[in-house]
This record gives C-alpha cells, sequence and structure tokens, in this order.
C-alpha cells in the first residue's frame, strides 16, 4: 500500500507527472473501469486488453497535457480509449478489404483467421458503432457506454452541453442508419 | 425508437464484463512503469544540458561585451580601409598649383599587427593604432615605439616591415621672422576640405624627411584651418630649419611647406 490514499485524482495526476509511484496509483484506481468500458465497447476480452494497454500508454505520455475538467480523470481516460478504439475499427476495416483479404490468403492459405467480429452481447450494435464517424461514435461511447453525464461529455470533446444534445441526438439517428443498412428492424 | 435505442446502449454500458485478470493487471502495469522509467531520466538529463548551454552562452556573451580582447578585428580593419581611403587623396596646396602625388601611405603599421596579434587581439582603440596616429601631436608616441596594445596580448611584432612613408614636396611658403624672443611663422590658408590642423615642426638641414615626427620636434599645432600665423616664444639667436605639415583625417600628412629659416 502505498501513501497515495487520500490524494484527489487531480493531485494525484499533477504528482504523476514525475512520480513513477503516483502514476501507478492512477493505473491502479482506473484500470478495471477502462477495461470494463473497452470490453462494453468492443465485445472482446482480448481487444479490451489491448485498448486498456494503448490508453494507459497514451496517458502516461500525455501527463503533461492533462487539463483538469468537468470530466475528471477518468473522464480523460475514456476519451483516449474511445480514441483507440476507433483506431482499433478502422485497423479491423482494413483487414477486411478485399485486398487486404487476398493478401492474407498469399501469406496464410490454410489458416486464414477470421476478422475479429465483436463477440459480446449486442455484437451488431457494436458493429453499428464502429462505422460511425469519430465524432458520433465517441459521444455515444462516453454518454451511454462509459456512463458520463452530459456535461461530462460536452467537457471532454470541449463543447457546450446544448451542442453536445444535438450531437448526441444526430449521433443516434445515424446509429439506427447503420443498424437498418445491418439488416436490424427496430 | 431514439429511446429504445438509447436503451439499447445504456444496456451495454451496463454489460457484465469480465475483470482483467490480476496477472494482467500486474503485467501491464510493470510494462508501463519500466516504460516510463526509461523515459524519465532524460528529462533531467535534457533539463541539465539546457541549463549548462544557456550558462555558457551567456558567459560567452557577457565575455565579448565587456572584454576588449575579444573585440572582433573588424573594427581595425575598417578603419585601415578608412584611414587608407584618406590618405590616397590628392592634396591642394594652399595657394599654388596643385599636386597629385601627394600621398601618404601609412598603412602598413595598422595591417600588420591587426591580424597577426597571437590571439586575433586588436588594439583596444582604432585611435591608438600605430599606423593611424603619425605621431604629430605633443606627448603622442614616435612610430617607432610600440604601439598601444591591451595587456592581455603581447606587443605587436617591430615595424621592420614598415613600407617608407613618402613625404610629399614643398607645396607653399612658409615665411619665419624674429621679434624679439618669439617666432611669428606666416603660410597662405590650406584650402583643401580634408585639412584637419596644422604642425609646426622644427627640421633639421635635409628638412622633413620622415612622417609621424617625434614630440619634441614638434613646436606647436594648430587645429584651426584657417590660421594663418602662428608665434613661438623662442629666445636666443640661434638658427633653426621649421616646416608647416598640414595634416588630415588619422592625421595622415596631406602638404608640407617650404623650409623657413628662423634666426
Amino acid at each position: 500500500m502505498n501513501g497515495y490514499g487520500g490524494v484527489d485524482e487531480h493531485q494525484l495526476v499533477d504528482l504523476a507527472r514525475t512520480d513513477t509511484d503516483a502514476f501507478a496509483e492512477l493505473y491502479r484506481r482506473h484500470v478495471q473501469a477502462l477495461h470494463a468500458f473497452a470490453q462494453r465497447r468492443t465485445g472482446s476480452q482480448h481487444d479490451a486488453d489491448d485498448v486498456t494497454a494503448v490508453t494507459f500508454e497514451r496517458a502516461m505520455r500525455s501527463l503533461h497535457r492533462y487539463q483538469p475538467s468537468e470530466a475528471g480523470v477518468v473522464g480523460w481516460l475514456y476519451r483516449i480509449a474511445a480514441n483507440e478504439i476507433i483506431d482499433q475499427a478502422r485497423r479491423r476495416q482494413r483487414s477486411r478489404s478485399p485486398r487486404a483479404q487476398r493478401a492474407l490468403h498469399m501469406v496464410q492459405p490454410q489458416e486464414l483467421a477470421a476478422p475479429g467480429e465483436p463477440t459480446g452481447d449486442d455484437p451488431r450494435l457494436v458493429a453499428a458503432l464502429d462505422r460511425l464517424n469519430d465524432r458520433y461514435h465517441t459521444v455515444l461511447s462516453l454518454r451511454f457506454v462509459a456512463g458520463l453525464t452530459p456535461g461530462e461529455v460536452a467537457a471532454q470533446l470541449g463543447i457546450s452541453e446544448g451542442n453536445c444534445a444535438v450531437l448526441t441526438h444526430r449521433a443516434l439517428a445515424a446509429l439506427r442508419t447503420q443498424l437498418e443498412k445491418g439488416g436490424v428492424h427496430e | 425508437m431514439s429511446d429504445d435505442l438509447e436503451r439499447r446502449l445504456e444496456q451495454l454500458g451496463a454489460a457484465p464484463t469480465t475483470p482483467m485478470s490480476v496477472t494482467a493487471v500486474d503485467a501491464l502495469e510493470a510494462k508501463l512503469l519500466a516504460s516510463r522509467r526509461r523515459q524519465l531520466p532524460w528529462r533531467p538529463l535534457l533539463a541539465t544540458a539546457a541549463a549548462v548551454l544557456l550558462l555558457a552562452g551567456a558567459v560567452f556573451a557577457m565575455q565579448r561585451k565587456y572584454n576588449d580582447s575579444l573585440r572582433p578585428a573588424t573594427t581595425a580593419a575598417t578603419t585601415t580601409v578608412a584611414t587608407s581611403a584618406t590618405a590616397g587623396s590628392s592634396t591642394t596646396a594652399p595657394s599654388t598649383s596643385t599636386t597629385t602625388t601627394t600621398t601618404v601611405t601609412v598603412m602598413t603599421t595598422v595591417t600588420e599587427p591587426v591580424p597577426t596579434t597571437p590571439g586575433g587581439v586588436p588594439p583596444t582603440n582604432p585611435d591608438t593604432a600605430p599606423a593611424t596616429v603619425p605621431g604629430t601631436a605633443p606627448g603622442t608616441a614616435p612610430p617607432t615605439s610600440a604601439p598601444t596594445v591591451p595587456t592581455t596580448a603581447p606587443p605587436p611584432a617591430p615595424t621592420t616591415t614598415q613600407a617608407p612613408v613618402v613625404i610629399p614636396p614643398a607645396s607653399f611658403p612658409l615665411t619665419v621672422e624674429r621679434v624679439g624672443d618669439r617666432l611669428v611663422f606666416n603660410w597662405p590658408a590650406y584650402t583643401g576640405g580634408d585639412g584637419r590642423q596644422y604642425v609646426l615642426v622644427r627640421v633639421g638641414p635635409a628638412g622633413l624627411n620622415s612622417w609621424p615626427v617625434g614630440p619634441a620636434r614638434i613646436a606647436t599645432i594648430i587645429a584651426r584651418m584657417s590660421v594663418m600665423t602662428t608665434v613661438v616664444n623662442l629666445p636666443g639667436t640661434e638658427q633653426r630649419r621649421w616646416v608647416l605639415a598640414v595634416v588630415g583625417e588619422n592625421r595622415t600628412l596631406l602638404a608640407v611647406s617650404t623650409v623657413a629659416i628662423s634666426a
């Protein structure tokens, strides 16, 4: 047990910029929440592990840029994780392209691995989320999957709550369209 | 519709998850901290290096500002050019014909010590450089004496390679007559715009054959070019020879009078 138990989040981030033990405490406090968010969002334990690792690596490198906001440290970490999930979805889409599939066949004709599909409770919903643009994807992930309040989401995105509400509404409409394209009837 | 979609999203956010295993958490923590420990030492090192460089730069700047021995040689070189240009200009005799060969070549002692001084240390003041001071003023060191240099630098090499100074031919008359214990000198005003002062010099039988001259041979210096007469208090009846020199910028010799003999 270290001596950071009574240190609040923002102070901990300040300390973590120069203190390795403080960074370890920050990690311990949030790693499971981040992992749960990533797992729900990706629908995959394996992908969640990757997202969690990358999120903390990025957070460690950008600690000096952290600005306290209403969403707090956890909101900041969710935002980093959401960005990584977007990047991961793009990489997956590229690997599904016909060109990438042909290349993969040439390399591994006998053991062609199936592209990673969401395997969580609602895989179609997760797949539709992955097809949204970055902004819609982020606002829905932070608002509904991570459970941030509209104010916290707005703070993370640097917009007003009113704008956040409009953005959320449009993102939901876009998600519905994606679900319909995917053959899911509401 | 939207409510239903929101409900699905919220259900997704509340879906049970499998926590990251303790082993995975520990492994990731170890990986992160190891990476962080590799990164951290570079920051203080970089900061220290930057501070040292800044300090060195500040010290160097202070030395350049306050230590004359580090003054670049370009200042003296510029003076040399100016001297040369002035010395090369033609001189107009005060009352007689124009002479075009009256050039003074006193640049050699300037160009010699400046670049070849050990450590690249030029004279601290261009005005005291041996070449630009022919030694016409009273108290000025004669040309063969060691030039003024900073105390941190050794004296320059002796002027053994000094080019011969060309004394212009006499181009205007100088008259002298004794009035009691005083000698009264007269001459026509110098009309050239480049003259800065007259220097009355006591010369030997050969006349003025070197420039600059020692201070002991200078009787007086007249700084106003409109002056055409001067008086020297000199008791006795010993015969003496005099020449009036017209001196220009940087004490270059512009014109020389005929020899006047006082009794």
